[in-house]
């Protein structure tokens, strides 16, 4: 099974797509069934605040139906984490970190989700990752949105302050909606670089 | 007449301070220091990341000097070993700027970084290109850097004279600071002293 992993952006951007399109939660649920994979969210991700109240419901129903799983990470080990680049990350980006990568050491297949253009350019080469919008285009790929030109709309209306990040982005979104790669391939290959990189050494 | 002085007989005499300041100095293909409080704050986020961790970290920064002043963590170690090793010909402040306040290696001190280069660890001298490839850059305020620091060690910042300005301001520093990509979104919230989705309303 695939353990994907969010940040609090990816999450609040789910819920806001879930709190705009009704049947997203089925949509959700078929992908991750097709994928073989789950959601989990460390817990410090949900604290009171994140959360608007309707939003708070939605999640609270994707729990119920198992679509995605609160994980606790100890705050001790969060703080404790020792990366180059970690006082530049917030706690939920690096709890998302320990969960992808105590997942992969348990050779278990796992992905993390940012929207953030400094957490994805820093945490790419220790861990898979994909960017927040696949979950948009997988909108598209499904039908939820049928129009590219409405699925741009929505994506910027969620993502108001990040409409240069979106549009940075413009490749990686075209490879997602052709869906030129799966969860899995991304992260068999994300595994193969890295075996190459060790063999190296 | 010139005197030869030989590079290792330099390096022999440097103490462990000014090696670092060394090694600082050159890491990043020699890119100069702004000036003193960038410095300071350069070498204070620097021994965060070398230490591995509580206990560590609290005997570096007592190796290095550091403690509360009016603008956060500072070492008056560091100040005199920048004379020193001014003094010795290794550093200099940099010539045709206004105010010379930008820091750098002289000739022979590249020569002197290149020798203690081969003594440490390749690790360290990464902890020193992110550190100044993060807080050594001209594209964000002296400000912003102290918004910064002050978020990761809040007892360095009783006598800081600044403090309170910077905490008034502290959601101005995290915006410019995400929007100028040096920090994340997550980190950004934390500075500002909120959750993620109130953030995302100021940006």
């Amino acid at each position: 099974m695939i353990y994907i992993v969010l940040n609090s952006c990816v999450l609040i951007n789910l819920l806001f797509i879930a709190n705009k399109f009704k049947n997203f939660p089925t949509l959700l649920k078929n992908l991750l069934e097709k994928e073989n994979a789950k959601i989990f969210i460390p817990t410090i991700t949900v604290d009171k605040e994140i959360i608007y109240k309707n939003q708070r419901d939605i999640l609270q129903n994707m729990i119920r139906e198992n679509i995605i799983e609160l994980v606790k990470v100890k705050k001790e080990e969060i703080e404790n984490i020792r990366l180059l680049y970690s006082h530049r990350l917030g706690l939920g980006e690096k709890a998302m970190f320990i969960l992808v990568k105590r997942s992969l050491e348990n050779n278990k297949f796992s992905i993390g989700f940012t929207n953030d253009k400094l957490a994805m350019k820093k945490m790419e080469s220790d861990i898979p990752l994909l960017h927040g919008l696949w979950f948009y285009t997988q909108m598209f790929v499904y039908g939820i949105v049928n129009d590219k030109i409405e699925l741009e709309k929505i994506i910027n209306e969620a993502n108001k302050d990040m409409k240069m990040e979106i549009k940075d982005l413009e490749n990686i979104k075209e490879e997602y909606l052709n869906k030129k790669a799966s969860l899995e391939e991304i992260i068999t290959n994300f595994k193969k670089v890295h075996e190459n990189e060790n063999k190296t050494i | 007449m010139q005197v030869n002085v030989n590079v290792e007989d330099i390096v022999k005499d440097l103490t462990l301070t000014q090696r670092f300041l060394v090694l600082l100095l050159g890491a990043k293909n020699f890119e100069a220091i702004i000036n003193h409080l960038r410095l300071q704050k350069v070498v204070f986020y620097s021994l965060l990341l070398i230490a591995e961790d509580q206990e560590e970290k609290k005997k570096l920064l007592d190796e290095f000097g550091f403690y509360p002043h009016k603008a956060g963590p500072y070492s008056e170690i560091i100040e005199e070993d920048v004379e020193q090793l001014c003094l010795a010909g290794l550093l200099r402040y940099k010539p045709n700027e206004k105010r010379a306040e930008e820091i750098q290696l002289t000739e022979q001190g590249k020569q002197v970084f290149q020798l203690i280069k081969t003594q440490v660890k390749e690790e360290l001298i990464k902890i020193l290109e992110e550190s100044k490839e993060f807080l050594n850059d001209k594209n964000i305020s002296d400000k912003e850097v102290l918004a910064f620091i002050y978020s990761l060690e809040r007892e360095y910042t009783t006598k800081s004279e600044l403090v309170k300005k910077i905490e008034e301001n502290k959601i101005k520093y995290a915006k410019s600071l995400y929007k100028k990509g040096k920090i994340s979104i997550e980190k950004a919230a934390e500075i500002a002293g909120m959750s993620v989705s109130r953030f995302k309303n100021f940006l």
